[in-house]
């Protein structure tokens, strides 16, 4: 404890550790900045309603005055469509998400029956019969949980991996459409719980684990680990040497949960300060084997990924700790787990589809992914799962760590 | 007994940089190790308190093997302030030392005010300068009143006034019954500190005692010199005449009585005689003389 205490106050007194921690808060609050002008709300929406309305009213006023059955027939039609977009605009601005929902599920439904019909999870239009098949349970989720909708509830807000092609004439892909959905399925919302999980999805990655180990830099490489350090102080005090290495481990990992937790309550405090809280059982698609899939709460998918992403973090300071024994340089360790992180993340990409696949720690680092079974999905394997994930990154870690402890008694052996 | 070294071999790859060094200390006293650069003098200081392993030997720090890290509740190493965390305050340091120890808190004070640097304790040791750093590098070893306290130049840095600190910190824990083994270049410091002193030289260790030699040197002045040399020359005693026509002797081969009776019978008047202790200094020429010392 008086180890921990004394490996915190180290951290807590580095610039390096100060200035990152600045910088990382101030990136999440730059985010939500973003987030909340880039937010779809309910006024944004009954403004396009009321839009539309005006316009088919024009087009109305604009009809001759014939009383042909032609002209009755489109005037009944735009009357009739106007009181569809007006029952819209009062559920939209009551609050009746239910409706709001029921009514984009009774627009998929024609679709979708077409589709179901003919099976063609291949087809390469957009969307996909998973995509629709999807969307609809997504919203009937929401109708049977009360979870309010992220807006926009329009087609082009919800697509799945399995849209890979966005023709409108049935050939190529048309690149409008392709940014015009990719654009407008990338949904903002500054709500505090959403808002939350906008910012997992960019930091639980490569770039997270990247700026973890820039934030511990300090503690683990300039210590002078196997050299003439501040490491020798420690070391000529009543102090087993093992637990001075384990210390150092355990600081990197509570500190790093402490600054998870923090950024998480700091996303969910701007969020719900500017906006709302949200709902806790927001839907989010876990993607299953022959075009299954499930919902799981926004809940339950931020503490799997959290949970998952630190056990990438364990295993990323245990590469630290390995290569500051092994270079005995501060640099050179930092840029080596950097490039060796690269490199395998490469690696696990080239090797997928192997029988050893699911077994390469570097497949489990972009925790979203392995928890919403994406990898699985893309690379059609589906024992990429979350346990093994856990599996692979302690056991892998724990090997990284014994090879350090061996890798500084050789050295002792030959200083 | 306090530090019990035996036929201690240490290599770095080829290089055989202790040679079979045995060292028996078992009374409180100040040691000093001195040798020139590259001699292996804190290479020793390492093995000892088990900072460095080694292929040969024995070590005992107050009868415990230097491996048993209870060693380090009574004996403290003051080693490079390359140990020291710059972000922290020099009372992090302490307080550390402190909790690990299980001292109390109190000792601090009690450490600083003797040390001197109760005024900027609190200061980040980035902002110290070598001295200052010295200083709590002192302090942090002193602060579990050790039976045995290392100490790898110590006075490095110091300004004469802090110098003076140090060394007269460290004769008063002489004084408490603690034992010092200081490896220092700064020779005049060590003279003033003990007699006893261990020479490293290329791994190996000679043990002196200056107590053990005479410790003067005597330049004689005599009304003419070319024919106290032509006397002296059929002596079996040592001198050597100098440029100026003086004799020099070493007393710790033959009495200076001896020297002064050959004079006198040849009838020689005697102007003036200059009387010079060895110290460190000296005795650290005379053995390094020919690679290292110009």
């Amino acid at each position: 404890m008086r180890l921990l205490q004394f490996e915190w106050k180290k951290l807590w007194t580095s610039g390096l550790f100060k200035i990152l921690l600045v910088v990382f808060f101030l990136s999440i609050a730059c985010y939500f900045v973003y987030a909340y002008m880039n937010t779809v709300r309910v006024s944004d929406v009954a403004l396009e309603l009321r839009d539309q309305i005006r316009q088919h009213e024009l087009q109305m006023e604009e009809q001759p005055d014939e009383e042909d059955g032609e002209s009755t027939e489109a005037a009944q039609f735009w009357k009739e469509y106007n009181e569809k977009l007006e029952a819209q605009l009062q559920a939209y601005e009551t609050g009746d998400w239910n409706t709001v929902l029921q009514m984009e599920i009774d627009k998929i439904q024609p679709d979708l029956d077409t589709l179901i019909v003919s099976r063609q999870y291949y087809t390469s239009s957009f969307p996909t019969l998973f995509t629709t098949e999807t969307r609809r349970a997504l919203f009937q989720y929401m109708q049977e949980h009360g979870v309010t909708p992220t807006l926009p509830v329009d087609i082009y807000a919800w697509r799945t991996l399995y849209d890979l092609n966005f023709p409108i004439d049935g050939s190529n892909d048309d690149e409008f459409l392709k940014d015009f959905v990719t654009e407008h399925s990338t949904l903002n919302s500054s709500a505090g719980i959403y808002f939350l999980k906008q910012v997992t999805d960019l930091l639980f990655g490569l770039s997270g684990l990247l700026f973890f180990l820039l934030l511990f830099s300090d503690i683990v490489t300039k210590e002078g680990i196997g050299v003439n350090g501040p490491i020798h102080l420690l070391e000529t005090q009543p102090i087993r040497r093992p637990l001075i290495l384990l210390a150092k481990f355990v600081t990197v990992l509570l500190t790093s949960a402490a600054v998870l937790v923090g950024a998480a309550l700091f996303s969910l405090g701007l969020g719900t300060g500017f906006d709302k809280l949200g709902d806790w059982d927001y839907p989010v698609l876990v993607y299953g084997e022959n075009y299954a899939y499930e919902f799981m709460p926004i809940g339950l998918y931020l503490a799997k990924t959290a949970v998952l992403f630190f056990f990438g973090l364990l295993f990323a300071a245990a590469l630290l700790f390995f290569f500051s024994y092994v270079t005995k340089r501060a640099i050179a360790a930092l840029v080596l787990t950097a490039a060796v992180i690269l490199l395998g993340i490469q690696l696990s990409n080239q090797v997928a589809g192997l029988a050893f696949a699911p077994y390469v720690p570097f497949a489990y680092l972009a925790s979203p992914y392995i928890v919403t079974m994406q990898t699985a999905a893309i690379w059609q394997d589906f024992r990429f799962t979350f346990p093994l994930g856990l599996l692979v990154l302690g056991g892998a870690s724990a090997v990284l760590l014994a090879a350090a402890y061996l890798v500084s008694g050789l050295q002792r052996k030959r200083a | 007994m306090i530090i019990q070294v035996e036929n201690l071999h240490k290599h770095y790859k080829k290089q055989h940089v202790l040679r079979g060094i045995n060292m028996t200390v078992s009374e409180p006293q100040i040691i000093a190790l001195v040798g020139p650069n590259g001699s292996g003098k804190t290479t020793l200081l390492n093995c000892m308190t088990n900072l460095l392993p080694f292929q040969e030997g024995k070590i005992e720090l107050l009868g415990k093997k230097n491996t048993d890290i209870s060693v380090f509740k009574d004996v403290s190493y003051l080693q490079d302030n390359r140990i020291l965390y710059g972000d922290l305050t020099g009372y992090d340091h302490l307080k550390f030392v402190c909790s690990i120890q299980q001292l109390p808190a109190t000792r601090i004070r009690q450490v600083t005010d003797r040390v001197g640097m109760t005024a900027y304790v609190k200061k980040r040791v980035r902002n110290y300068s070598l001295g200052m750093k010295q200083h709590l590098l002192l302090a942090m070893a002193i602060l579990n009143e050790p039976k045995l306290l290392l100490l790898d130049e110590p006075l490095n840095g110091l300004d004469p006034s802090s110098a003076i600190t140090m060394r007269n910190i460290l004769l008063e824990l002489h004084g408490e019954g603690t034992t010092i083994f200081i490896s220092s270049h700064n020779l005049d410091e060590i003279d003033r500190l003990t007699d006893t002193i261990y020479f490293m030289k290329d791994g190996e260790l000679l043990k002196e005692s200056l107590q053990d030699f005479s410790r003067s040197e005597y330049t004689i002045t005599v009304d003419a010199p070319d024919q106290a040399a032509a006397v002296l020359t059929q002596t079996s005693l040592p001198y050597t005449a100098n440029e100026d026509g003086q004799i020099e002797f070493l007393e710790t081969e033959a009495p200076l009585q001896d020297l002064l009776d050959q004079l006198k019978a040849a009838g020689l008047t005697i102007l003036r005689i200059d009387n010079r202790k060895i110290g460190a200094e000296r005795r650290y020429q005379e053995l390094f003389a020919k690679e290292n010392v110009r």
